[in-house]
C-alpha cells in the first residue's frame, strides 16, 4: 500500500469501493507514514477552501420577450398620476440643487493639462470604437424588438394567444430572434472589452498628467 | 418546481430564451469561479465566461445530451482558458488581494464575530493557495479545481478532460502532494517572519 499511494486518493475523497476502504483502513492501523500522509492531504484540502473568488456582475444580457400589451396599460391610472407627481417634485428639487452647486463651483474651475499627442490619439480611437460598438448594440436591440413584435403578432393571430409561446409555429422567426439575441451578447462582450480598454487608457492619461505636473520629462 | 438542466436545455433548444437565461443564472457563478481560478484575473475570467455562454448558446442545438450540460460547459470554459493563456503567452497570474486597509477589511469580514486577525490570516491563506495553485502544472491544477471546487467525481473529471480515470487520480495525488509541501513551507516562513517581527519589536 505504501508503494501505491495513489490508491489513497480514492480514500481521501471517499470514492473507493467497500473492499478497498476496508483494506486501506486495515493498513492504516499499522502504518504511521500513510496515516500521516492522509492527514496531510486532508489538511491541504481544508486549506484550499480558503481561496476566495471575488463577486462579479452578470455576464449575460438576457432576452426577455416583449409583452403584447404595453406595460403602462396594466398600471392603474391613479398610480401613474402619483408617480408622475413624485417625478415632477424630484425634478424640481434636483434642478434647484444642481444650479446651486454649479454656481458655487464655477469660480474654482481649472483647465486640465493636455495629454501627449500619441496618448490623445489612443484615447480618440478607443472612444470612437466604443461609440461604434454602442451604436451597433443599439441597432441590434432595435432589430430584436421589431423581430420580436413580428413573432408576437404571428403567434397571437387567430386564437387570441397573448403570451409568447416559442417552440411552436414559425421556426424561422424563432431562429432569427435566437440568433440576434446571440449577436447582442457578442456585441455586449465587445463593448465590455472596449470599455475596459478605455478605462486603462484613461488611467494612463491620468498618470501621464501627474508626471507632467511633477516635471518628469516624457516622450 | 425547479427544472433540471436537461429540461431547460430541451426547452432552450426549441427557442425558449427564458430556459437559457435560467441555465446562465444557475451556472454563471461556478463557471466564473473556474475561469477566475484558472486564469487568476477578473477581467480575463469575465471575458472567458461571456464567450463560454455565447458558445453554449450558439451550439446548444448541436448538444445532443451525450454528456451532462455542466460537463459540456466546463469543457468549453477550460478550452477557452487554455486559448486565453496561449494567446497571452503566460502562466496563470495571481491577482494581489485587496490590501490591509481597515475599511476594506471591515467590509470583507465574514461575520461580526470574525476578528481582524482571523480575517487577515484568511486572506493570507487565500493568497498562498492561489500562488501555490498557479505554480502547479496545468493538468494537475485543472483536476484539483474540478474536484475541490466543483465536486465532480473522478469519472466526471475523466470525461470532461478526456483522459483515463487512473490519470485523474494520479494528477490529483501529485497535485495535492505538491500543494501540501508548498503550503507547509509558506506557513513555516510566515511563522518565522512573525517571530522575527515580534522579537525585533520587543
Amino acid at each position: 500500500m505504501c508503494d501505491e499511494r495513489e490508491r489513497l486518493i480514492g480514500y481521501v475523497y471517499d470514492e473507493c469501493d467497500g473492499d478497498d476502504r476496508t483494506q486501506i483502513d486495515r493498513h492504516l492501523e499499522s502504518c504511521a507514514t500513510c496515516r500521516e500522509e492522509i492527514a496531510g492531504l486532508q489538511e491541504t484540502r481544508q486549506d484550499l477552501l480558503a481561496w476566495e473568488v471575488p463577486d462579479h456582475g452578470s455576464v449575460w444580457r438576457p432576452f426577455v420577450p416583449a409583452r403584447l400589451m404595453p406595460w403602462w396599460r396594466e398600471v392603474p391610472a391613479w398610480a401613474m398620476a402619483t408617480a408622475a407627481g413624485v417625478m415632477f417634485a424630484i425634478g424640481i428639487g434636483g434642478g434647484a440643487t444642481a444650479q446651486a452647486v454649479m454656481a458655487s463651483r464655477s469660480a474654482g474651475v481649472t483647465t486640465p493639462t493636455p495629454a501627449p499627442v500619441s496618448v490623445a490619439q489612443s484615447v480618440d480611437q478607443t472612444t470612437r470604437e466604443t461609440a461604434t460598438a454602442r451604436a451597433e448594440l443599439a441597432a441590434l436591440e432595435a432589430r430584436m424588438v421589431s423581430l420580436n413584435a413580428v413573432l408576437n403578432r404571428h403567434l397571437s393571430t387567430g386564437d387570441g394567444v397573448t403570451a409568447v409561446r416559442v417552440a411552436d409555429t414559425d421556426s424561422r422567426l424563432t431562429e432569427q430572434v435566437w440568433n440576434v439575441s446571440g449577436d447582442i451578447n457578442e456585441m455586449w462582450r465587445k463593448l465590455g472589452n472596449l470599455e475596459a480598454q478605455q478605462r486603462q487608457v484613461n488611467f494612463q492619461v491620468a498618470q501621464l498628467a501627474l508626471l507632467a505636473g511633477a516635471g518628469v520629462p516624457g516622450r | 418546481m425547479t427544472r433540471t438542466d436537461e429540461e431547460l436545455v430541451a426547452h432552450a433548444t426549441a427557442g425558449d430564451h427564458d430556459s437559457f437565461n435560467q441555465l446562465v443564472a444557475r451556472w454563471e457563478r461556478p463557471i466564473y469561479a473556474l475561469a477566475y481560478r484558472t486564469l487568476g484575473r477578473e477581467e480575463d475570467a469575465r471575458d472567458v465566461v461571456q464567450e463560454a455562454f455565447l458558445r453554449a448558446y450558439r451550439g446548444l442545438r448541436g448538444f445532443k445530451g451525450q454528456a451532462k450540460f455542466s460537463s459540456w460547459l466546463y469543457r468549453i470554459t477550460l478550452n477557452l482558458c487554455r486559448d486565453s493563456m496561449r494567446r497571452e503567452r503566460r502562466a496563470p497570474i495571481v491577482q494581489v488581494p485587496e490590501g490591509t486597509d481597515p475599511v476594506d477589511l471591515a467590509d470583507a469580514q465574514a461575520s461580526p464575530s470574525e476578528s481582524v486577525e482571523d480575517l487577515v490570516a484568511r486572506r493570507e491563506l487565500s493568497h498562498a493557495v492561489a500562488r501555490a495553485m498557479a505554480e502547479l502544472p496545468e493538468e494537475q491544477r485543472t483536476a484539483i479545481l474540478l474536484k475541490e471546487y466543483h465536486g465532480l467525481t473522478f469519472q466526471e473529471i475523466a470525461d470532461t478532460l478526456g483522459c483515463p480515470l487512473s490519470t485523474v487520480k494520479t494528477r490529483l495525488y501529485q497535485g495535492l502532494s505538491v500543494l501540501r509541501r508548498r503550503l507547509e513551507r509558506r506557513q513555516a516562513e510566515a511563522a518565522s517572519l512573525r517571530r522575527a517581527t515580534w522579537e525585533s519589536s520587543s
